[in-house]
């Protein structure tokens, strides 16, 4: 079976003062329908970049990408598609949604319109259908007066029911694939939980596959079934969630996990990975973790490659088999 | 930030507060009671975190005791000095026992002053220090919340967030505060940033005896720092106390749902507990309800909730305090 999304090899380049920089280098994931995926890693790691690229949604004239990518969404392959097919596919099949739900949601007109809109012109549905369908979609997403709310402008609405909004519009043509970049990360814990609790449901009732981006590892805990970690524009490490919470093999993932704070926890000092995420443009040769890495040795000065170290698990550590890291447990 | 001194008189003492905000909305005038009668006690060189959701006032109580909203009704003392109805020197004064750090350290440091020149600034103006004094006063500062003292000839763009976040402590340390209220500042941090910052803030309170209120919406992070913890919702108090009491018995049913809704950071844990998220959202602050602030959203509300406000009562000892009718019996 196809993955219902599968990405390989994703290197980004972005033309900046200091010329042509390369953000992300050869990033590969995949999610299957009914799965979701975490990604995460600091600010300014790669996360949005990899998933706009798979979106088809950066742009063309300040960004390229490397030759030899693929993006696939059921198996068809979706680089080399014009933006304009690129264009019928996004909202159809696959859709994402943001942190901000205004950069989505056009403030000059109703909920109502925008979330009608893909229904119509994907969809050819008739306006009053798509008025029915949308009034469908904002009561499954929890809008509680779905029959007034599709005449409100945004900005009449909580930042946690804009969110909805935006979730429902993507929802709307029912997408295989839903990408959520940190979705909840401007809200309240209560709202989180009532957006988290609203993706999940849509996972297991339309069975989308849904790639989630987030630098909160409760929120990856609770989510996710896969987790790939970025770092400095790479994917370090991948595995199931279980498998990266009690045996990370990627020191940047155990510098993670020792950092989180937890409520209830013994209170040692929290941990925390020295130094930050260098620019593209300062990326180190070798292994780019390396100056921050506790564990960096002369084997280091090698760039390392992401292979299998157990089923279903990977990592780009070139100590990986020398070391003993810890989990959460 | 876990080693609390021994029981003094309060440094702060909040009583009563209210602040509330004429606004249109929809042309029409309304009165936003951002904070509805709050009473709050800090002690010297203990952390105290303020928790609640977006809105509940926690940012207009914090610019109220700093002197930035004024109080429709109530006091505030500082060292047994009022200070709600301070102005012009004396409130000028008042800055020195008093700061605060923003979320956005960048809106609060001057973009074409070098981040040096911010710090000496507070510094010639409290103490009067020029020239050699000054500078040997600034490089100490930077020194202090772990800064190269040879940046501080930089701007504030050339610095990463947590960077500016250290710069702007050290701005609020120049003047040797007792108290430095904490806003959301460490929120917009990756968690390493932020961590490096919460025990940056740990050490300050163990050196130089600061006190904090640290308003966050982040309970993981009150677990870690907090030695005290006050829950509000729409402009009140509704739980106050030690941190594990509050924290892992907690007394007020919105507290309870704040707690439940932090995400469990163990894929096991977090696929065992089943989590019952609360429904509804914050009533308009315009129009608080006149019975629990709370009732139209919780899961034990009975009728007398929403008729009759609860008062202050007392939960296992006169340090952990609950404004629920039915704390006894949940
Ligand atoms: N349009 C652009 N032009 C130039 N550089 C860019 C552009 N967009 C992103 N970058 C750079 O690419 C790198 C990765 O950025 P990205 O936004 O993907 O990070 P992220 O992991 O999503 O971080 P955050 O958690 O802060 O959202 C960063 O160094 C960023 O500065
Ligand atoms: N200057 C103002 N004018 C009018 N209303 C205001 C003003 N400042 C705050 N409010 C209102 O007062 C209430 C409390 O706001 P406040 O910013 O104190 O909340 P908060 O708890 O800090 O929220 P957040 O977690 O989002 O920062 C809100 O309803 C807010 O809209
Ligand atoms: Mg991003
Ligand atoms: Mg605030």
């Amino acid at each position: 079976m196809n993955a219902a999304l599968e990405v390989a090899n994703l290197s980004v380049s972005f033309l900046t003062d200091k010329g042509w920089v390369q953000a992300t280098q050869d990033v590969s994931f995949s999610v299957d329908a009914g799965k979701i995926l975490g990604i995460v890693g600091e600010s300014g790691s790669g996360k949005t970049v990899s998933c706009l690229a798979a979106m088809g949604l950066l742009e063309r004239e300040s960004s390229r990408l490397a030759a030899g990518g693929s993006i696939r969404l059921g198996g068809h392959e979706l680089l080399g598609l014009s933006s304009r097919e690129f264009q019928k596919v996004r909202g159809d099949q696959i859709a994402m949604i943001f942190q901000e739900p205004m950069t989505s949601l056009n403030p000059a007109f109703t909920i109502g319109n925008q979330v009608a809109e893909g229904l119509r012109r994907h969809r050819g549905l008739t306006r009053k259908k798509a008025q029915q369908r949308t009034i469908e979609l904002l009561e499954m997403v929890g809008i509680s007066d779905p029959k007034a709310t599709v005449y409100y402008y945004p900005h009449a609405l909580s930042g946690g029911m804009r969110q909805r909004a935006m979730i429902a519009m993507a929802l709307a043509c029912e997408p295989q694939v839903l990408v959520a970049d940190e979705p909840t990360t401007a809200l309240d814990v209560t709202v989180q939980a009532q957006i988290l609790d609203l993706i999940r449901s849509m996972r297991d009732e339309l069975g989308i596959a849904v790639v989630l981006i987030t630098h909160d590892l409760g929120v990856i805990a609770e989510m996710c079934d896969e987790v790939a970690v970025m770092y400095a524009g790479q994917v370090v490490e991948q595995a199931s969630v279980d498998e990266l919470f009690e045996h990370p093999s990627h020191p940047y993932t155990e510098g993670l996990l020792a950092s989180m704070p937890r409520l209830g926890s013994n209170r040692q000092a929290l941990g925390v990975v020295p130094g930050r995420v260098p620019a593209p443009w300062a990326f180190p040769e070798g292994c780019r973790f390396a100056p921050r890495c506790p564990y960096r040795g002369e084997i280091c000065s090698n760039p390392p490659e992401l292979q299998p170290i157990a089923d279903g698990h990977t990592s780009a550590c070139n100590r990986v088999a020398e070391l003993h890291l810890e989990g959460i447990r | 930030m876990k080693t609390s001194g021994p029981d003094l008189a309060p440094l702060l003492r909040v009583e009563g507060a209210q602040v509330h905000f004429r606004t249109t909305r929809f042309g029409r005038r309304r009165t936003v009671q951002a904070v509805r009668g709050v009473n709050l006690e800090i002690v010297s060189q203990e952390t105290v975190a303020l928790v609640g959701e977006s809105g509940s006032g926690k940012t207009t109580l914090a610019r109220a005791i700093m002197g930035l909203d004024p109080l429709h009704a109530g006091s505030i003392m500082l060292d047994q000095h009022r200070i709600d109805n301070l102005k012009g020197a004396a409130l000028r004064s008042l800055r020195s026992k008093l700061q605060m750090v923003f979320q956005d350290p960048y809106s609060s440091l001057n973009p074409s002053l070098s981040v040096g020149a911010s710090v000496a600034e507070p510094i010639r103006n409290f103490f009067g220090y020029s020239g050699k004094k000054l500078d040997g006063a600034v490089e100490e500062l930077f020194e202090r919340v772990g800064l190269l003292a040879e940046h501080r000839h930089r701007y504030p763009h050339e610095f990463s967030g947590g960077q500016r976040q250290r710069i702007a402590i050290a701005r609020a340390l120049a003047v040797q505060p007792q108290l430095v209220i904490c806003d959301e500042a460490v929120s917009a941090l990756d968690v390493s940033t932020q961590n490096q910052i919460l025990s940056l803030l740990g050490d300050l309170q163990r050196d130089l005896g600061v006190a904090f209120l640290f308003v966050t919406h982040d309970l993981s992070v009150v677990w870690h720092i907090a030695h005290k913890v006050a829950v509000m919702y729409l402009g009140e108090l509704v739980e106050f106390g030690p941190v594990d009491d509050v924290l892992l018995n907690p007394s007020h049913p919105y507290t309870q749902s704040l707690i439940a809704a932090v995400p469990v950071p163990d894929p096991q844990l977090a696929r065992q507990q089943h989590r019952a998220t609360i429904a509804g959202e914050v009533p308009d602050p315009a129009n608080p309800p006149s019975g629990c602030s709370f009732a139209s959203r919780c899961p034990h509300s009975i009728s007398r909730c929403s008729q009759e406000s609860p008062d202050w009562d007392f939960v296992q000892t006169p340090n952990w305090r609950v404004r629920c009718h039915l704390h006894n019996e949940l």
